[in-house]
């Protein structure tokens, strides 16, 4: 491709992608659907990791444990008390934002490691209480969730795909907008140089829990997708390596980019799905692309377009 | 009008009082320059009127409001803006973005407005980005204003940080060693900015500086420490004269 042609798709590239995901369904096979619309769902996880450690410099390891909330608040709702998807979505999302605000409570309060290791401790104490509290989460056997009925003029699981990408794009702008606005240049000032967010005028604690609420309300979001995409929830399925994941995919892609959450979300899905019958090659395949990543492109993929057309 | 009222500031780390007793009244309009050999408890001075530090004992007032019942965020909405002496920007945004960083306890746009995109909300960050970029004109940075920041060479940076605080509209500058490692061609031209700036935007600027010169030349009034205590204060000519400034630089 040559230089213009390069600049030219650059420059389509969203209403490019838009019409690709929407014709995608229509001509593929229902497995490459469902492929799809798990990296959609992991999406909604790497941009709220993003938003939380790429754009807030708050590093989570505990990314799987939010989406497990938002998944497990969905499957109990749907099961228990019926309550329609649509309605769902932002339950979810509220009830897992207001865990996220307890989460940043004391978090915002730490930095570096010590965040590192509390989230982490987050993360490994979650699915031990879903295992562990079978009347509620269904403990080891994990909990079933009826898929949802749509409108019926296309199949279920299309309509579900279409459901997660209008979600989807909604956050991804949304997340544009707040990137580009007061609360995200105090989120940057507060990852870059704390000293300056704070003689600015920027309230620390806030605007780290805002970071916590808004990210896990994202994450929340996904998680309730996952839950309806799956159709089974169970305390495995959220695991460390998921959260690890999460962070290999927004590194690889870009840190703090809303188009890197979008290309890590495409490898931490594809890797695991192209491998799966190999135990542990997925992992050795991401954790080899995190260290070339971290050598020969540091800002992540995201980043290439700005390495050719580079101002001055 | 005193402005700045400082009295019996004292700030201790650990055992070795790095401010003692330290008294100061600023008049509203006033350039008042703060010099010490190294370690004489300068910048700690500054990051107490910002309240990063907190003091031991003492008064601190702001135009008759006592700044000690103030978080450090909140003293730039009282009217107080900083610099610092290694410079403190965010490195990998542009310019314009690091001046818009200190409107931020300024910028009245709704939350929900700017994550929806709604028309008031755009309307008003750009009314936000013109101040922004008539504040860059004014320092004749503006060329830069897309530039990342961490790119841009020394004193270009110098200046951001110092249009930084002009856009919270305050009525006190704190500028802590706003030519350091520059050229005497370079000092002329911050010293008459300054000036210019005082004028303007009718501020009142309390500088630390190393370089003596530069500041017998330029400000108007002079305050030496030594060891956290004030040694003089006075005009330039008062202080020049003084026997303990001259021991404090000289020695016996």
């Amino acid at each position: 491709m040559s230089y213009t042609m390069i600049e030219k798709f650059l420059k389509f590239r969203v209403p490019l992608f838009l019409s690709f995901l929407f014709i995608f369904p229509l001509i593929f096979p229902s497995y490459y659907t469902y492929v799809f619309s798990l990296i959609g769902i992991y999406c909604f996880q790497t941009l709220s990791l993003n938003i939380l450690a790429g754009i807030t410099g708050q590093l989570s390891l505990g990314h799987a444990a939010i989406m497990a909330i938002g998944a497990y608040t969905t499957a109990i709702l749907s099961n228990k008390f019926g309550i329609p998807l649509l309605l769902l979505i932002p339950i979810s999302g509220l009830f897992t934002a207001i865990i996220g605000f307890f989460i940043g409570l004391p978090c915002s309060r730490m930095g570096g490691i010590y965040l590192a290791i509390a989230t982490m401790a987050f993360g490994f104490a979650v699915p031990e209480i879903c295992l562990k509290w079978d009347s509620v989460t269904g403990g080891y056997s994990g909990l079933r969730i009826k898929q949802p009925h749509f409108f019926g003029f296309v199949e279920d699981y299309i309509a579900l795909y279409y459901l997660i990408f209008l979600f989807l794009i909604l956050f991804l702008w949304i997340s544009h907008n707040l990137i580009a606005s007061k609360t995200g240049r105090a989120f940057i000032s507060i990852r870059d140089n704390e000293v300056v967010a704070e003689s600015m005028g920027v309230n620390l604690p806030f605007y780290k829990v805002l970071g916590f609420v808004i990210s896990t309300f994202i994450a929340g979001v996904g998680g309730c997708l996952y839950s309806f995409l799956v159709g089974f929830v169970s305390p495995y399925d959220f695991n460390f390596w998921l959260s690890i994941y999460f962070l290999i995919g927004i590194v690889v892609g870009g840190m703090g980019s809303i188009s890197g959450s979008i290309i890590g979300a495409i490898f931490i899905t594809l890797v695991p799905q192209l491998t799966s019958g190999y135990k542990h090659l997925p992992q050795m395949i991401l954790g080899a692309l995190l260290i070339v990543s971290l050598i020969f492109l540091p800002k992540g993929l995201a980043a290439i377009p700005s390495l050719f057309n580079k101002k001055r | 009008m005193t402005q700045l009222y400082v009295e019996n500031l004292t700030k201790s780390f650990e055992g070795l009082v790095a401010v003692d007793s330290f008294n100061l009244s600023l008049e509203k309009g006033t350039i008042l320059g703060l010099i010490g050999p190294n370690g004489a408890g300068k910048t700690t001075i500054f990051n107490c009127l910002t309240r990063f530090y907190d003091i031991d004992s003492g008064k601190i007032q702001f135009e008759g409001i006592d700044l000690l019942s103030f978080k450090p965020y909140q003293i730039i909405q009282l009217g107080i803006a900083r610099t610092f002496q290694n410079i403190e920007l965010l490195k990998e945004i542009p310019v314009i973005q690091n001046v818009l960083i200190g409107n931020h306890a300024f910028s009245d746009i709704n939350f929900f407005g700017s994550i929806f995109g709604t028309r008031t909300a755009k309307l008003n960050e750009k009314k936000h980005i013109k101040r922004a970029q008539d504040i860059l004109r004014k320092l004749g940075i503006s060329e830069w204003s897309e530039f990342n920041t961490g790119d841009l060479p020394y004193g270009i940076q110098k200046m951001v940080e110092i249009a930084r605080s002009l856009i919270s509209k305050p009525k006190l500058i704190l500028l802590d060693e706003p030519t350091a490692g520059m050229t005497a061609i370079e000092k002329e031209t911050i010293a008459e900015l300054i000036t210019r700036l005082r004028d303007d935007f009718e501020l009142s600027i309390f500088m630390v500086e190393h370089d003596v010169n530069f500041v017998m030349n330029f400000c108007e009034r002079i305050c030496v420490i030594n060891y956290g205590r004030k040694i003089a204060d006075g005009t330039p000519d008062e202080v020049r004269k003084d026997p303990e400034v001259i021991k404090a630089y000289i020695g016996d």
